[in-house]
């Protein structure tokens, strides 16, 4: 089961803006990309010219890109928006 | 605009939601933020919950009445490999001992449970409301910020807003999480028909499993796996550090599929359907990592102030983040009293001693270092003990052999020197107090 089949599960309420900022220069010059494994939800791709594709639409807003990266910015999205865990 | 509370906690979950509880029962106006669409929404556990004493403590009558999913009477520690498992089955019917020693749970349902019950003696709950930082006036904390720049004033904050605490770092109490002490889990629950649950796991009644697991489940990377049975669905999940995963270029969902397929777990979650995929942040530098617990007008509690123990064979957290809660709240309700908000705070970190939650963790702190590090107990050992199984069993050999050196033979195969096993068997001993 890849993980769009997994986050699909989920219930999102999107907000309009991002609540994860990236610093596309500092993408470029990254060397390693750690956030294409190491998010859960998969919100990093590449493009085929290589450079960073970024959604905020199915995080789950778990925090793991912003200690992995340094030059994200990361908060949580607005009161009531993002991800919803019903778990019942 | 402002309003006013004799107390704010920013959270709703168990930490939270145990303060709040014990701050509207004592008579004082709380106010419990959440800044999910309602409590539990962006929480995330395997889960198992123990310290029923606490629970009953805390809310009399817990085994009758919360939303548990079962009550474990069956704890497995295994020890996987690619092939194999080595599992230790614990079975204790401790029915006719109530309440029940652990529960699994599922956050949607118990922490909406928590917080009603924080409802129910009087506290306010205001859920999407989003705090982004704490008003400070003369190194005393006296509110929150929220997102639409409304202002809450309160002479006590407390902080038990998760893993990341951005409340708790906007206050300087803590440091941002490091790759190296914090893992993440990734866990789906899969739903599985009761009947063929209860007969799958041999359950009668309400009667619940735990696995845990270490080995090849995380990869090369350090961590290991669980699994819970639930009313009608398995809670399963992977644990991992994030440096490791990072190190080895690991992707969290492709462990957790690889766990899923293993030959002796796939059968397990056979015909089940995944309901719901989660992913949350774990707090493992244990003593060491533990934020500031005070400051004047301000306390943190929870997986915020890093109460989450890693043993192996244990995952502890949301007793713990009952347990601070609670004795935040208790502490708050003093500080009202006294109308003292800055030294008698002092008095949750005497309260978190005297329960033995501090020294819990102090006693402890060893393990992160040891254990939750230690490349040889993550997958090599598993790899040896599956071995030492493997030779017992095989009667090819003749004549069959004895014990040590069958022992000595499964050593000499693997890449474990004899040294580093004794020192480890010391380093480890040491931390779990053998």
């Amino acid at each position: 089961m890849n993980v769009q089949i997994k986050t699909a599960t989920l219930l999102f309420r999107e907000d309009q803006n991002s609540h994860i900022k990236l610093d596309y220069a500092a993408c470029e010059a990254c060397q390693t990309k750690p956030c294409l494994n190491i998010c859960p939800a998969q919100m990093f791709s590449l493009t085929a010219q290589g450079d960073i594709l970024f959604s905020y639409e199915g995080c789950l807003e778990c925090g793991a890109c912003s200690i992995i990266c340094s030059y994200l910015t990361w908060y949580y999205p607005r009161g009531g928006y993002g991800v919803v865990f019903r778990e019942v | 605009m402002s309003r006013s509370f004799d107390a704010i906690v920013v959270g709703a979950g168990p930490a939270g939601s145990a303060a709040a509880k014990i701050i509207a029962r004592g008579g004082a106006e709380v106010a419990l933020l959440e800044r999910g669409l309602f409590p539990g929404a962006k929480n995330v556990s395997g889960a198992a919950l123990y310290d029923t004493a606490l629970l009953e403590k805390l809310y009399p009558g817990f085994y009758r009445e919360a939303p548990v999913e079962r009550y474990l009477t069956r704890k497995n520690l295994g020890f996987i490999t690619e092939q194999q498992l080595l599992s230790i089955a614990y079975h204790d019917d401790n029915k006719s001992n109530l309440p029940y020693k652990g529960y699994s749970i599922q956050r949607g349902r118990l922490d909406r449970w928590l917080a009603q019950q924080a409802v129910n003696a009087g506290a306010h709950l205001f859920t999407q409301t989003l705090a982004t930082e704490v008003i400070k006036q003369n190194n005393q904390i006296t509110g929150i910020v929220l997102e639409n720049g409304e202002r809450l004033n309160a002479p006590l904050v407390i902080a038990a807003d998760g893993a990341n605490s951005l409340l708790a770092r906007s206050a300087g109490l803590k440091k941002a999480p490091h790759a190296e002490t914090t893992s993440l889990g990734v866990k789906e629950i899969i739903a599985l028909p009761q009947k063929i649950l209860e007969e799958r796991f041999q359950l009668k009644g309400n009667e619940g499993a735990s696995y845990e697991f270490v080995g090849m489940v995380s990869g090369l990377a350090n961590g290991g796996g669980f699994l819970y049975t639930n009313r009608d669905s398995i809670s399963i999940g992977i644990v991992a550090q994030l440096s490791t995963l990072q190190q080895h270029g690991l992707r969290p969902y492709d462990l957790l599929e690889s766990f899923k397929e293993h030959p002796a777990i796939a059968p397990l979650l056979r015909e089940g359907k995944t309901r719901e995929y989660g992913a949350h942040l774990i707090p493992e530098g244990g003593f060491k990592e533990l934020s500031r617990l005070t400051a004047p007008g301000i306390m943190v509690a929870g997986d915020a102030a890093g109460f989450v123990m890693v043993t192996g064979y244990l995952l502890l957290g949301i007793n713990y983040a009952l347990e601070s809660g609670m004795l935040a709240g208790e502490t708050a309700l003093e500080a009202l009293q006294n109308r003292e908000y800055s030294h008698s705070l002092q008095n949750y970190k005497n309260k978190l001693t005297q329960c033995g939650l501090l020294k819990t963790f102090s006693s402890m702190r060893g393990l992160p270092k040891n254990l939750v590090n230690n490349v040889n107990l993550q997958n090599r050992y598993p790899q040896l003990i599956c071995d030492i199984m493997h030779n017992l069993y095989n009667v090819e050999t003749k004549p069959l052999p004895k014990m040590l050196p069958l022992l000595w033979r499964s050593l000499q195969h693997s890449d474990i020197k004899l040294g580093s096993l004794l020192l480890d068997l010391i380093k480890i001993g040491g931390s779990l107090g053998i």
